[in-house]
Parts: structure tokens; C-alpha cells; sequence
């Protein structure tokens, strides 16, 4: 019975932080709808700025038309295949370039040009090259590509020298050492680069659909309900944008905290 | 007798003279103690032996082809691993698979953590990742066995526990030991041969052999009292 007293005022106080903070987040929240609100009414154009309310209306409207959930099926498939496209790819020029600095310099000055070169000029060559729907992948790819790149590479080259070091000692062989110290090791680093890259691809990938015009896209169903001059409709399809960027985030943040090292990879 | 051979080394770092002409001998399968003050280069000289770094000038007999392991003042474990996966990994460059698992069990066994083969490291106390640390180094079929203040920065109660696992594992499987420390009662409890470096730039002040068994040595026992005051004015002086 002393042991339930001893520990129940922590698991209480837990519970309140995280009512306190929830509260917090809903006030936050309910903050900014009323001066989206108050914003509105000042502005009085339903054009220019529509309320909350009728941002609602329209995604209630949108929620019940197929034209939202393949709107959905195409982003998504479009963001994953663009995000895997550039996991995989990443992963290995990032660790080739943590083994081998001679590849690390090699592939700088490409690096150093995609990184350089502003997401809609890669999205209007992608144009030129590619069909509708292969605009966004590329796009999102060469954007994304580097973050993971860049993430596996840090991972690489921030391994603990003195696990290292005792590897070599024990004269470890090279491949034994790359799977079960320096992969492991560079995960933390990896994780953190996919979550940033899978919500830049989500981002990518829509600026694509908005110009490219796909069949089944969210960019494309902003993109009409802009021409027609719909407001709320054009904000109702970003929500639904932005909630999907936001649970996709989540999950691979999830996975990550359950994946990521102990003690950040570094030697017990 | 003696296999191991040190002669003249001098080790530098850029303008800083470490090591100024190491003279020494090793006999096999014995625990020599390399004693000295903080600084003096004891950690360099052991790099040196298991040929981590290269000596400036000097030669070695006997540790080039030799193999070894290591046990450091850090556990360096892998924390993704688990213990029994930790000494297997050690282990992995034998070309016996089988016998690299025999060795794994054995000496995990043989550490008291039998029972926590399965256990991450971050789930051992600090003394039982010692423990493991110590089991690892045995546990690698080295000729010789280093040991970088494998003792320190830990009480007392558990640095006598942990040196009585050294002498322990040593008697399961004799090996050419040799561990720095700048405890003279750690080297007069363990060590057959005592070696005493002077502060940097270091040279060989003393040798001495410590002529109690070890079997029948206690830790600060005055039994060592002449030797334990020889070293100190060695160290003092």
C-alpha cells in the first residue's frame, strides 16, 4: 500500500501536465480562430478571406465527394514513391560518403547545385522532361534526397571513436562492423532526416500537382477550386493537406522514437 | 623467458616529448602493472604496444605479430546490443563461429552474468558493465591482455570486486596482462611485476617483482609495506 501512496502524486502530476498542456494547445487553437474570424468579418470578402465556419462547410462538402479520396490515393502514392525514391538512394550516397571521403567530394558539387536550385525552377524543368504525374516524384525526390543524404552521412561520420577504436582492437571485420556498429550508430541521425524529408515531400509533391495538373491530385484540386475563384474550397483542400502531412509526421516520428539508438548511439 | 620486448621507445607529440626511451620486459603469461602519475604517458605506451599509435623511435619484440584485447577505463559498449551479443561481437573476426560462442557463454558465466546475456547495457549497473567489459577482453583468445585503467573511478568495495574477477578469469585462462594504473595498492594487489614511469617526459624509474602469489595477496595488506614505501618515494620523488 506504501508503494501504490509513493507513486500515484507523480502519475497524477503527469496526467495534469499533460491536461495542461492539451488545454493549452486547444486554447491556442481556439486563439487563432477567432482572429481568423475577426480577420474575415474586417475584411468582408468571402473572395479575399472566408471564415472558419464556411472553410467547414466546404470541407464537409469535399469529405463526401470522391473526388477527395483519389485526390488522396494519387498525392499519396506520389509522396511515398518520391520519399522511398529518395530513403533509398540517400542512405547509400550518405553512407558511401561517411566511408569514403573521396565519394563525399565527388558528389559535392551536385549536391551543392540541387540544394541551391529553388523548388519551382526544378518543378518547370520537370515539365520539359517528365508527364504530369512523374513532375511531382521528381521534384519531391531532388529535394528530399539531400536532407537524407546529408542526415546519413552526419550519422556516418558521428560515431563514437572510441566504439571504433575498441572494434578494431578486437579486429572486428569491416562488414561486421558497418551492420551492427556504424549502421546502427548513424540511426538516430537517419531518422531525424527522413521525418524532415517526408514532410518536405508532401510539400514538394503538392507544389507539383498545383502546376503539373495530374488527374487525381490534391495540387490539383487546389488549383481548380483557384481558378474558380473559391476560397474556402482552395483552404479547405490545403487542410486537408496539412492534416495529412501532419499524421504522416507523426507516425514516422513514432517509428523513429522506437527505432532511434539508446543513449543517441553513443558507447555505455 | 622474457617474450615481450620494449627498447627505447620515445614517443612525441608535435614539441611534446611523451615517452623519452621506454625500456621493458614481459614475461609470458604474467600481470605487469605500468605505475605512474597522471600524465605520464601510461595510456600512450599501451597504445603503442597494441599498435594503436607508432612509436617515434624504438623497437618491439614479440608485440607486433602478438594479438590483442583490450579492456578500457570506459566499458565501450555497443548499446544496441545485448551482453552476450556485445562479447560475440568482439569475438566476430574468429573464423570458429562455434567456438566464438562457446567463449561468449563461458565467460559471461564465468563474470556473474549468466543471467543477463539478454540485458541491453543500459539495463547493468556500472559495475556489471565492468563486469562484461573485463569477460569481453578475456574472452577474445589474445596473447596479450591490456588493461587501461580498467579499475579506476569506481569505489573501492567494487574496484576490489572487480580486480578479484581480473584474478579469477586470469586462472581460468592465463594470459600475458598488462594494465596501468596510478593506484599503488591496485598494482601491489594484482601485478607479478611492478614498472614505475616518472612524469613526462617518461622514462622507466623502477622495476619490481612482487614476490607474494597473488592467490595469497590482500588488498593494502601490510605484508607489501616495503615496496608499498619504496614506490611511494618513487612516485614522490
Amino acid at each position: 500500500m506504501k508503494t501504490a501512496k509513493a507513486s500515484s502524486p507523480p502519475k497524477q502530476s503527469e496526467r495534469a501536465r499533460l491536461l495542461s498542456r492539451l488545454g493549452s494547445g486547444l486554447l491556442g487553437v481556439a486563439a487563432a480562430l477567432l482572429v481568423w474570424k475577426l480577420i474575415s468579418i474586417a475584411i468582408g470578402s468571402s473572395i479575399i478571406l472566408p471564415g472558419p465556419g464556411e472553410v467547414a462547410q466546404n470541407l464537409g462538402a469535399l469529405l463526401f465527394s470522391s473526388r477527395l479520396w483519389q485526390a488522396i490515393a494519387g498525392t499519396l502514392e506520389r509522396v511515398l514513391l518520391s520519399f522511398i525514391l529518395s530513403v533509398l538512394i540517400g542512405a547509400a550516397t550518405g553512407a558511401a560518403s561517411g566511408l569514403h571521403p573521396w565519394f563525399k567530394d565527388f558528389l559535392a558539387p551536385l549536391l551543392t547545385t540541387i540544394r541551391a536550385t529553388p523548388v519551382l525552377a526544378l518543378i518547370l524543368i520537370a515539365m520539359f522532361w517528365l508527364p504530369s504525374s512523374g513532375v511531382p516524384i521528381f521534384s519531391a525526390f531532388l529535394m528530399a534526397y539531400p536532407i537524407i543524404h546529408t542526415s546519413t552521412y552526419a550519422g556516418i561520420v558521428s560515431i563514437d571513436r572510441e566504439l571504433l577504436e575498441m572494434a578494431d582492437v578486437f579486429k572486428v571485420p569491416p562488414s561486421i562492423q558497418f551492420f551492427r556498429l556504424k549502421l546502427p550508430a548513424a540511426r538516430g541521425h537517419f531518422l531525424s532526416g527522413t521525418k524532415n524529408a517526408l514532410g518536405l515531400c508532401w510539400k514538394v509533391v503538392v507544389a507539383g500537382e498545383v502546376l503539373s495538373q495530374p488527374a487525381f491530385a490534391l495540387g490539383t484540386g487546389l488549383q481548380d477550386a483557384r481558378l474558380s475563384l473559391e476560397t474556402g474550397t482552395v483552404l479547405a483542400w490545403a487542410v486537408v493537406t496539412v492534416f495529412l502531412c501532419g499524421i504522416s509526421e507523426f507516425l514516422l516520428g513514432f517509428v523513429a522514437k522506437r527505432f532511434a539508438p539508446p543513449q543517441g548511439g553513443k558507447a555505455e | 623467458m622474457n617474450c615481450f620486448e620494449l627498447r627505447r621507445i620515445i614517443k612525441r607529440f608535435g614539441p611534446l616529448e611523451v615517452l623519452a626511451g621506454i625500456d621493458a620486459s614481459f614475461n609470458s603469461s604474467s600481470v605487469t602493472a605500468i605505475l605512474g602519475p597522471s600524465g605520464c604517458g601510461k595510456t600512450t605506451l599501451l597504445n603503442i604496444i597494441a599498435g594503436i599509435l607508432e612509436p617515434d623511435e624504438g623497437s618491439m619484440t614479440g608485440f607486433p605479430s602478438a594479438s590483442f584485447s583490450y579492456s578500457f577505463q570506459e566499458p565501450r559498449l555497443l548499446p544496441w546490443l545485448s551482453s552476450m551479443d556485445n562479447l560475440l561481437f568482439a569475438l566476430s573476426g574468429l573464423n570458429d563461429k562455434a567456438v566464438g560462442a562457446e567463449r561468449a557463454a563461458r565467460f559471461l558465466k564465468s563474470a556473474g552474468l549468466e543471467g543477463f546475456g539478454d540485458a541491453k547495457p543500459f539495463g547493468l549497473s556500472g559495475g556489471m558493465k565492468r563486469r562484461l567489459s573485463l569477460a569481453r577482453a578475456f574472452a577474445y583468445p589474445s596473447d596479450i591482455l591490456l588493461l587501461d585503467e580498467a579499475f579506476s573511478s569506481v569505489d573501492l568495495k567494487l574496484r576490489i570486486e572487480l580486480m578479484d574477477l581480473f584474478s579469477l578469469l586470469w586462472r581460468e585462462e592465463k594470459r600475458t596482462a598488462i594494465f596501468v594504473t596510478h593506484d599503488i595498492h591496485d598494482a601491489l594487489y594484482l601485478a607479478d611485476q611492478i614498472l614505475v614511469l616518472s612524469s613526462r617526459p617518461s622514462k622507466v624509474l623502477d622495476r619490481l617483482d612482487v614476490p607474494i602469489s597473488r592467490e595469497s595477496r590482500r588488498y593494502a595488506s601490510r605484508e607489501l609495506i616495503e615496496l608499498e614505501e619504496r614506490l611511494y618515494r618513487q612516485i614522490l620523488s
